[in-house]
This record gives C-alpha cells, sequence and structure tokens, in this order.
C-alpha cells in the first residue's frame, strides 16, 4: 500500500560546479605561468577554459516541488521497498537523485521511470522503526557550471522481523474447551479418529462402525476427538542484548516471538505475549490477524507504555490464562526472569524455555598478559558453569530448556516436545 | 551507486590523467630541476581523484549502527577529509606546473591543454554519473576554444618580436583574461 505526500517546496542552494571549478583552476593557472614564465602558449591554454566558462545562466530556479511517495505500511527484514520521488520545477536543469541510507537501510541505484517518478529501492537490515536516510538531490545548469543541491528527510518506516520457519507446534495434553484445530484427548465432534464404543440410543446411525459390530455382536460406534483451541502465552526476554548487532540475543528473540505467534496464530490458537524488556508489557491471549499485528507492532516498536522492569514483582496474571502453554524466548541472563519462570512452574504453567543465548563474555585481546589471560579464562569458565547451574535447576523443576542457533527453523529445537503432547495439569 | 557501476568511469579518469601527466612529463630528462617533485605530486594527485571516485559516495549501504559510525576510525575520518580535497584541480596545477618546467614547445602545450580539458570533462561525467551526451551544448564553444589555442601555439611559434614589448603585450592580455574569467564565476 502506497501513500503520496503532499508536494513541498525546497529552496536550493547554486554553487560552482566541479568542472567549473577545474575550468577556473586551469585558466588562472595558465594565465599566471604565461606571465611568470613569459610563454605566450600558457596563455592559449588558458583559451578552451575561458570559453567554456562565458555560458551564462540567469534563470536558475531558487527553489522545487518535492513529491515522495513511500510504503506505507511495514516491510519486513531483508524485504525491499522503495521511495518514490518527483521533482518538479526545475526547468531545463538536469537531475541527479540518490537515497542517502540511514544505519541498517541498503540502498540500491535510483531509476527514473517513463512517468516521471524517481524508483529508489532501498532494503532495512535490521527490524525496528528505522529512519531511511534522506534523499538527495543535485540540479545541474544545462552548462554544467552550477549545481543545487538539497535534501529531503524521509520518513521512516516499521520494519518487522523476519519471523523463523516454524511448522510442527507444542501441544498441551489438556486443552481448554474452546473450539480449534489441534485433537483433543476429550472425544468430540472433530474428524481424527479416538476408538469405538457401544451404541446408545441417541447416537448417530451413520457413526455405526458394522465390522466392529458384526465382530462383538452388538453394536459398535465409532468415536472421533475433540477439536480444540490452545493458548500460547509467548514470554519475549529482550531485558538484556549481548552479542553481534543483527544476530544478538534481542534479535534472535524478537525473530523466534515473530515465528512461534505466527505458527499458533496459523493453527487458530489463541496467542498472547508478554514482553520482558525495559518494562513489561504485554497483549493478552486473542486469535486471528489483528492479534498478529498487534503482537507484531509490540515485539517491533517500544513505546515505552508498559511498566517499569524494577516495579513488576510478577507476571501479570491477565496475560497468564490457566491452561496456557508458556513458551519462554529468552537468553536466560536476568536473575528476575528466572525467578519468575520458577513462580510460573509453582503456578502449575506448562513451561518451555527457547535459548538464545549467543555468545560468550570476551576475554579480551592478545595484549593481555599471560596471568591476566589465564583469569579472564578461569572467569569464563566460571560464567559458563553458572549458566550451565540456571538451565538444570530449570529442567530440576521441569522446564524443558531447548537452544536455538538463529540459523535453522525453530522445528528443530521443538522437535523433542512438538512430536507429542507436552504433558500438563491444571 | 555501486562499486562495480563506479568503476568503469574512475579507470576511464585514471587512464585520462596518466595520459595528461606522461605528455606534460615527457621528455623526463628535458626539463629543470624539480621535476620529479612535481611529477609525483600530480601522479599523487591522478591517484587520489580516482580513489576518491572509487570510494563509497552516495546510494550505497551503510550496514553499521550508528554508534559504530560516531567511532569511525581515525583511518577512515582522515580518508573522507582528504578524499574532499580538490585533487582534480591540484593535478591540472600539477601538470601545467610540468610543462613549465620544459623548454618552450607550443604546438605540445596546445595538446596538452585539450588533454586537460578532457580529464576535467571526464572526472564531471564520473562524479555525475552522466553520459557524454551531456557535452553536446559545448561542443561549439570547445571547437572555437581549440581554434583558439591552435593560433595561440602558431603565434607563438612565430619568430619573437623584442623581449621587452611581447611580454608587456602578453601580461596585459593575461591580466585581462584573468579578470574576465573571475567575472565569469563570481556571479555563481
Amino acid at each position: 500500500m502506497l501513500t503520496a505526500g503532499p508536494q513541498r517546496t525546497v529552496t536550493v542552494t547554486w554553487r560552482l560546479s566541479g568542472l567549473a571549478r577545474g575550468l577556473v583552476t586551469l585558466a588562472l593557472a595558465a594565465l599566471a605561468l604565461a606571465v611568470i614564465t613569459r610563454r605566450a602558449e600558457f596563455a592559449g591554454m588558458a583559451a578552451p577554459a575561458l570559453l567554456l566558462l562565458t555560458p551564462h545562466q540567469p534563470s536558475r530556479p531558487e527553489s522545487v516541488g518535492v513529491m515522495l511517495t513511500v510504503a506505507a505500511g511495514q516491510v519486513t527484514e531483508t524485504e525491499q521497498a522503495t521511495v518514490l520521488a518527483k521533482i518538479s520545477g526545475h526547468g531545463d536543469a538536469t537531475l541527479q537523485v540518490c537515497l542517502q541510507p540511514a544505519a541498517w537501510i541498503a540502498a540500491g541505484t535510483a531509476a527514473l521511470g517513463d512517468d516521471g517518478w524517481f524508483r529508489l529501492p532501498f532494503r532495512a537490515e535490521r527490524w525496528g522503526l528505522r529512519a531511511v536516510g534522506v534523499l538527495e538531490v543535485i540540479l545541474r545548469d544545462r552548462w554544467r557550471l552550477a549545481e543545487g543541491r538539497l535534501i529531503v528527510e524521509l520518513p521512516p518506516v516499521t520494519c518487522m522481523p523476519l519471523p523463523a520457519r516454524l511448522e510442527s507446534l507444542v501441544v498441551l495434553s489438556k486443552l481448554p474447551v474452546r473450539l480449534g484445530e489441534h485433537a483433543a484427548r476429550a472425544t468430540g465432534e472433530g474428524v481424527e479418529f479416538a476408538g469405538i464404543r457401544e451404541f446408545v440410543p441417541g447416537d448417530r446411525q451413520r457413526r455405526i462402525n458394522w465390522p466392529a459390530t458384526t465382530r462383538r455382536g452388538t453394536l459398535q460406534l465409532n468415536t472421533f476427538s475433540a477439536e480444540r483451541s490452545q493458548v500460547t502465552v509467548i514470554l519475549m526476554d529482550v531485558s538484556t542484548d549481548v552479542g553481534t548487532v543483527g544476530l544478538s540475543t534481542s534479535d534472535l528473540a524478537v525473530r523466534a516471538t515473530a515465528g512461534i505467534a505466527a505458527a499458533y496464530l496459523a493453527a487458530r490458537d489463541r496467542v498472547g505475549l508478554i514482553s520482558f524488556g525495559r518494562q513489561v508489557r504485554w497483549i493478552t491471549p486473542a486469535p486471528g490477524r489483528r492479534q498478529a499485528d498487534r503482537i507484531m507492532t509490540m515485539i517491533t516498536v517500544d513505546h515505552g507504555d508498559g511498566e517499569p522492569l524494577a516495579a513488576v514483582t510478577r507476571l501479570p496474571s491477565a496475560a497468564l490464562p490457566p491452561g496456557a502453554l508458556i513458551v519462554v524466548v529468552s537468553p536466560l541472563l536476568s536473575l528476575r526472569l528466572i525467578e519468575a519462570l520458577r513462580e510460573l512452574r509453582e503456578r502449575g504453567f506448562a513451561t518451555i524455555v527457547l535459548d538464545v543465548l549467543c555468545a560468550e563474555p570476551d576475554i579480551g585481546s592478545g595484549h593481555l598478559g599471560s596471568r591476566d589471560r589465564a583469569m579472564a579464562k578461569m572467569a569464563r569458565r566460571v560464567w559458563r558453569m553458572e549458566q550451565d547451574a540456571i538451565r538444570f535447576s530449570l529442567r530440576e523443576l521441569g522446564i524443558p530448556v531447548t537452544r536455538w542457533d538463529g540459523q535453522s527453523s525453530l522445528d528443530e529445537p521443538f522437535a523433542p516436545y512438538s512430536r507429542r503432547v507436552m504433558v500438563n495439569r491444571e | 551507486m555501486t562499486i562495480a557501476g563506479r568503476v568503469r568511469p574512475a579507470l576511464i579518469v585514471a587512464a585520462v590523467a596518466a595520459v595528461v601527466i606522461a605528455w606534460a612529463a615527457v621528455p623526463a630528462g628535458g626539463g629543470r630541476a624539480g621535476l620529479k617533485p612535481v611529477l609525483i605530486a600530480a601522479i599523487a594527485c591522478a591517484l587520489f581523484t580516482a580513489a576518491g571516485l572509487l570510494s563509497a559516495g552516495p546510494g550505497v549501504a551503510q550496514i553499521q549502527p550508528g554508534y559504530a559510525r560516531r567511532e569511525e576510525s581515525f583511518l577512515s575520518r582522515t580518508w573522507s577529509s582528504v578524499r574532499r580535497l580538490p585533487w582534480p584541480q591540484a593535478l591540472v596545477v600539477a601538470s601545467l606546473g610540468l610543462e613549465a618546467l620544459h623548454p618552450s614547445r607550443p604546438w605540445h602545450s596546445a595538446v596538452l591543454a585539450v588533454l586537460i580539458i578532457g580529464f576535467l570533462l571526464a572526472v564531471h561525467l564520473a562524479e555525475a554519473a552522466a553520459k557524454p551526451s551531456v557535452f553536446r551544448p559545448h561542443l561549439p564553444l570547445l571547437a572555437v576554444g581549440l581554434g583558439l589555442a591552435v593560433l595561440s601555439a602558431g603565434a607563438a611559434m612565430l619568430p619573437a618580436l623584442g623581449a621587452a614589448s611581447g611580454s608587456g603585450l602578453l601580461a596585459v592580455i593575461a591580466a585581462i583574461a584573468a579578470v574576465v574569467a573571475a567575472a565569469l564565476v563570481l556571479p555563481l
């Protein structure tokens, strides 16, 4: 979806072009040498340059009209988008348009279309509310002696994270009584065969299993699994951010959250989100496309409208309906979050942790002394042991911890839990 | 413009600059003292001109966060400042200096003028990412300018009148031309 902005008038600042400066240099240097060396041929060398400087164009536009058309919706990481620009009122001046990209924006080459619009492709390389950059327009007069320059700031775009791929879902053994697409243990009106039982008056005759009836001598009936929806709450921990920018723990957490939310919402489940960052913000579980938009907006843009992390003593009950599956996406570096997980488990929630820690403390470069280096290595070993202890304690509590490297699909870390239902207690 | 798109114009500019320097410097043994430093300076100017055209300009991906940009290395900041210097103009002055260090050779100087103009036009085409057809309006002026250069070369080959009267006339003409050149660019 594209929206055209209103035309704005931008003042042009004219100055001598590089060509004119070169010609002036040539003319003045040649004339100076002619005088100093008393050689007439140097004066002759100045003649072409002086002649090229003679054309004068008195009417240069003081201002031009700029109309911008940018992607109004959202772009996804690595997805290409286009800024369209139309420059009017430039007379016979030639135009050179380029996009000077902001951080994490890759710009392509501008192309002029038949309709008079310049098309400037760009690609956002990292999620978040991103400034695209500035549009630089260079006007050159007919004789290429003067050039005008103007800069127009482009509006920011919201870049959504690239969702991690997830096809096989983790499903709980006990599902809330809501119509959905997961086959529950209870029998109901689904399509998945669950077993047979004896016919009782009132049952539908078309469900009679005739082979079983023949074998047993009494009327037998096919039963089917009920189809229920699951409530999934994703706890996204972005309170710490370590690792290479673009592949840091926050980047991985955001991409995993986007993938998990999209997969469960596609299965018509109710999905909620708790963002555990500088502030704690949450969205109560709901199904549907609008919920997907709400979740993507929350994980992409930090409006700063949540509860400060220091003021939060426990996770919000409103965002944690009973019987929900809690998927925690975290590098497990925040002790406050570890305590919250312990409390979640005590409250009986089925919880699974996706570990996105992808970096280790840097022990420094080579200029450390051998003693300091040994100490740094030991400190890193202690840190690793602490991390192992945290994960071990969570597993002991009954919270499985599975690791994701950010490259593969999420099916790989979730495989041990998606092949069979995950037992929960209500 | 991408790096690949900038390589070709930069190579053309470098080739033209090499021809200009070579033409101004030959014969290397026939010049006065000081030829070598000026020659080295001219070569450096040509290299910086080509490197400035090659290095990142507008429209190139800058995939790095803001803090990384602020903490740019000293080397990259220095290079950013160096490439802003007017290297093409410096090359023009250096090649004229090379020519001045040689004995008078009017036809050689006229050809050098043509080469320098060609170099300046090539630099402009590379900077503006334009096609040579943008200089179509300049063709009559270029033709007249070259005619004047040829005339001046021919005039310089004529037997000298008197040293005092010729040089005085030349100084007056040169001063008037310098004033005209300044007047032409001042409105800009």
